[in-house]
């Protein structure tokens, strides 16, 4: 009798360790993606697409809205960037890029260091980017070698996707650059400019969401009264299956995160406004 | 010169006459052979979910609305471009697959059907697609 009742126990004690190792299993599941894309108008997300996909970024801006004689900054002179990102493995993807806008290219990588889960035991996902951008424009050449052309960018992302329609995004930024460019004949003398971005998405539809980007710089150039301007972004994300299409007003000209942070000049009224949009497409392999 | 014109009128005319009967032809699904691993396999997910299926809802909007239409009609915006129909996924032979088969069917992809293991990589979520694709029988 005694045995019949320690190996129902027994039994009992595995059956119910296997359920909770099997509950544990399923609460440590990730999280769904929090965004559609790696790109979130001017902000990088934590999306990092599956291991050997390609994506295909086309960036474009236009000019500034002004007094609407250009038709809203479309005849304008505009900026485009075409980036090649690739995922290495599910974590990590590398990435280069092309910027008409003072001749940039640049190089980037992205890693995300952790995943929000089901269960909120890890409650956002976390990564980290970072982009060296080489600015290969005549003036560039002229302030002096190849290093001084080079210019750096670091972003720690903080991502949560609060619902199915809901997520949101909080960064530390920093940039440096090598040589410190002279605007207005004053000298900006800040090699290193840190920020915030806060961006988000709220999705409306199954395809449809409306987004938003905010990124301020925390300290200004010292040795001049020319301040940073902070970009504010308000836009329509739509997305497919291989595809994400955002189009949006803000104030950010250029496609270089680094130049944004350390040099952005416009400012929320018409003449700093601009319109803008980002293509992205997948390709698995 | 009215030679030319009747000429080109004739021309116009039965080059018309002939892409409309190019759109009309339509291509039967050739017999899609499933592995009997994933005949029978087991749906792990609950059809009646609510959540559940409003996250296939989206998935569906996103993967295969385009070409299978917004009931699985096969009537999506892209569904014309298509060499082989994208099928009726209301109809009685449609809904008498097993859960397994619309499964491999979803994930594995042939012809003109991507393959979706790579752009759905949650395996929850192509069942839950599964129960989506249960609704259009209803």
């Amino acid at each position: 009798m005694k045995l019949k009742t320690m190996i129902t126990l027994l039994s009992l004690t595995v059956g119910f360790l296997a359920v909770a190792q099997e509950e544990e299993k399923k609460e440590e599941k990730p999280a769904r993606p929090a965004f559609e894309s790696q790109l979130l108008i001017d902000d990088q997300t934590v999306i990092i697409p599956t291991k050997n996909t390609l994506e295909w970024d086309i960036q474009h801006r236009f000019g500034t809205i002004d007094d609407g004689k250009n038709l809203a900054g479309l005849y304008e002179t505009s900026n485009i960037r075409l980036g090649f990102t690739y995922s290495v493995l599910d974590k990590l993807n590398v990435g280069f890029g092309l910027t008409k806008d003072r001749n940039y290219y640049d190089f980037n990588a992205k890693y995300l260091i952790l995943q929000q889960t089901r269960s909120n035991k890890i409650p956002v996902s976390v990564a980290y980017y970072g982009l060296i951008g080489i600015e290969n424009s005549d003036r560039a050449k002229e302030i002096g070698g190849f290093i001084d052309q080079v210019s750096y960018f670091n972003q720690i992302m903080f991502a949560r996707r609060f619902s199915p329609n809901l997520s949101l995004q909080a960064s530390f930024v920093y940039s440096h650059y090598n040589a410190v460019v002279r605007w207005n004949k004053q000298v900006g003398e800040s090699y290193d400019i840190f920020g915030l971005n806060v961006s988000g998405r709220y999705k409306f539809s199954g395809t449809m969401a409306a987004i938003f980007s905010y990124q301020t710089p925390l300290n200004d150039h010292t040795g001049t009264d020319v301040s940073i301007e902070p970009n504010y972004t308000l836009g329509l994300e739509i997305a497919t299956s291989g595809h994400a299409f955002q189009v949006f007003v803000g104030n950010y000209y250029t496609l270089i995160p680094q130049r944004n942070l350390a040099y952005n000049q416009n400012e929320l009224n018409s003449s700093g406004l601009l319109i803008g949009f980002n293509m992205t497409r997948l390709w698995n392999f | 010169m009215k030679n030319t014109h009747t000429l080109l009128t004739i021309f116009f005319a039965i080059f018309f006459i002939s892409a409309g009967m190019v759109v009309k032809t339509t291509v039967d699904q050739e017999p899609w052979v499933v592995p009997g691993k994933y005949k029978k396999m087991e749906n792990p997910t609950d059809p009646s979910d609510k959540e559940g299926l409003m996250i296939a809802k989206r998935l569906w909007s996103k993967h295969c609305k385009s070409c299978h239409g917004v009931k699985g009609l096969g009537d999506g915006s892209k569904a014309a471009e298509l060499d082989t129909p994208s099928g009726d996924f209301s109809t009685k032979a449609f809904q008498a697959q097993s859960d397994g088969e619309l499964y491999y069917k979803t994930v594995e992809g042939r012809g003109d059907m991507p393959a979706y293991d790579k752009k759905i990589p949650e395996e929850e979520d192509r069942w839950l697609l599964v129960n989506f694709m249960r609704t259009f029988g209803e």
